[in-house]
């Protein structure tokens, strides 16, 4: 029997995520809380085996940044990354923060039991890429690493200077990104492609 | 010799003439303040705000300085509002429109100092200044329309979100429909039995599960339950700030606090007191834990709290007599 703690802050989903590892009868929910904030002061009472992780959670608190304390704490409980949202670099903090598997609420073939029951068993589930979008004329995969930096500044209300310095490259490097950008979406302005960006939940700056 | 006193003073008649035909003003003087060159454009600006010539460098610059505004119609200005203010430098707004900048500097050569008085007319470059500042603060607005409009997506997206998942059930229960309907027009129920029950199971536990609203438990109940399963209890005393970020930013304190009581001190009571007046809130988190600490080194988690306090205007202190005690300022009226 696997102790786990569910960290959701949707209740709908939270109590479908319960019933389906319930049905298993192997898992044992210690807990389901709603922000990921709470969840590496539960793990230290010594009792949880797998922590099953939203990386948007109640009062805007990153799963992503709980996981990486719970892994640097205690690295011996496995962790599953969940999300419904499509963003692009979810997967790679996922891994940066020493994640055992991720799973897309709505895009995984897998249901999360099976994930869960693998993962304990030793394996690493994860999707190959984020799901892919259309932004404007374009598809998410068509943006360079350097357009996503740019377009996450700009998600984030900076203005083109501000971007240049936290990028450290010129204004005008960034105006090239920019325009570099538009030409692929096809947007007329930047307003466009933030509410675009944000509306497809392609980025999401406080994760 | 009379012959390299004339071209002594050809030389010198021609510089003057280059200097007096540059558009600009220019003035050179001594380190006392003697001139020793000055061109006719510079002497005329002079003439305009001091109503004379220049005789010395030093106080002429004084003067200068006290100037706001003269009988010719001359007066002082600023670049932009928000622009530095420079000892160096002064702005002035001529009764033709054009605007000059005036510049002191020291030159150097040989270890003979020099002063430089320039005046350059930037009237063009101060009216495409003025222009920027305004796109800027149009920029400004704009921005902050932007991050309103976030805030709406990200909270229209939580709803959709709500909705997907009520589709996503409401969906299977049609599926189970449309599948029983075709095992009875098919006379095939007795075969499809098995698939049936456990696809209507399914979706009556789904909709069994959809709950009524979608509001959640409050960040104090959730962080109270925590605290009781890692056996510590918490006692808030006094009123929290209202709003976010200030609340949230208690938590996190209140979080950190638990979180290294339990941990290094084996408390299992935290207290936490608030007390609130002029738009701070002031909160001391103390627990009975071990009071042998006398001093703290913080580490991640103190730190980037203390990061995240500061960067609001929040000031952390932690004391450690007899046991460790955390004290924080928090204003409650903070950027969101």
């Amino acid at each position: 029997m696997y102790n786990v703690l569910i960290v959701e802050d949707s209740k709908l989903s939270r109590t479908a995520i319960e019933h389906q590892l319930l049905a298993e009868r192997c898992f044992n929910i210690v807990t389901s809380i709603e922000s990921a904030a709470n969840a590496d002061i539960l793990c230290m009472g010594g009792n949880i085996d797998l922590v099953l992780m939203d990386i948007c959670t109640a009062n805007d608190e990153s799963g992503l940044k709980a996981a990486g304390r719970i892994k640097s704490h205690y690295p011996e409980i496995k962790l599953v990354m969940m999300t419904s949202m499509p963003e692009h670099s979810f997967i790679q903090k996922a891994r940066e923060s020493s994640c055992d598997s991720f799973w897309y609420k709505e895009h995984s073939s897998m249901d999360i039991a099976e994930v869960c029951r693998r993962t304990m068993l030793g394996e690493s589930i994860w999707p190959p890429n984020s799901p892919q979008l259309s932004i404007g004329a374009a598809k998410s995969s068509d943006f360079t690493e350097r357009e996503l930096e740019v377009i996450r500044e700009l998600v984030g209300g900076h203005t083109y200077s501000e971007i240049a310095q936290t990028l450290k490259v010129s204004e005008n490097t960034v105006k090239f990104h920019i325009k570099s950008i538009m030409q692929k979406t096809g947007f007329k302005n930047t307003l466009q492609l933030v509410a675009d960006v944000v509306e497809k939940k392609f980025i999401m700056p406080k994760y | 010799m009379r012959l390299f006193n004339k071209d002594r003073i050809r030389l010198s008649r021609a510089v003057r003439e280059a200097i007096d035909s540059y558009p600009e003003g220019l003035c050179f003087s001594s380190e006392d303040g003697k001139p020793i060159l000055v061109n006719t454009q510079m002497n005329r600006l002079i003439s305009l705000l001091t109503g004379h010539t220049i005789i010395e460098t030093v106080h002429l610059w004084n003067e200068l300085s006290a100037i706001s505004e003269t009988s010719s119609g001359c007066k002082r200005i600023t670049m932009t509002e928000n622009e530095a203010f420079d000892i160096n430098k002064l702005i002035f707004r001529y009764p033709d429109g054009k605007i000059w900048r005036f510049e002191k500097s020291v030159l150097q050569s040989d270890g003979q100092i020099t002063i430089q008085l320039k005046a350059d007319d930037i009237t063009e470059l101060t009216s495409v200044s003025r222009e920027l500042l305004k796109n800027n603060q149009k920029l400004a607005v704009m921005n902050k329309r932007q991050k309103a409009l976030l805030k709406d997506i990200v909270e229209i997206n939580r709803d959709k979100e709500f909705l997907a998942a009520k589709m996503r059930i409401h969906d299977e229960f049609g599926r189970c429909l449309v599948a029983t309907k075709k095992a009875l027009s098919d006379h095939s129920i007795a075969e499809s039995m098995d698939m049936l029950v456990s696809g209507w199971r399914s979706a009556i536990q789904g909709m069994s599960v959809i709950p009524l609203q979608q509001k959640e438990t409050s960040p104090e109940e959730e962080l109270r339950k925590v605290a009781s399963m890692i056996g510590c209890r918490i006692n808030m005393i006094g009123e929290q700030p209202k709003k976010n970020p200030a609340l949230n930013l208690l938590y996190a304190a209140i979080r950190e606090g638990l979180t290294n009581a339990v941990r290094h001190a084996g408390a299992d009571e935290l207290t936490v007191e608030l007390t609130r007046g002029n738009g701070f809130c002031h909160a001391e988190i103390s627990s009975n834990g071990s009071t042998e600490a006398t001093q703290i080194t913080e580490g991640v988690g103190l730190g980037s709290l203390r990061k995240s306090l500061e960067q609001e205007g929040a000031v952390m202190e932690i004391k450690c007599e007899n046991g460790v005690r955390m004290i924080i300022d928090l204003p409650e009226e903070l950027s969101n």
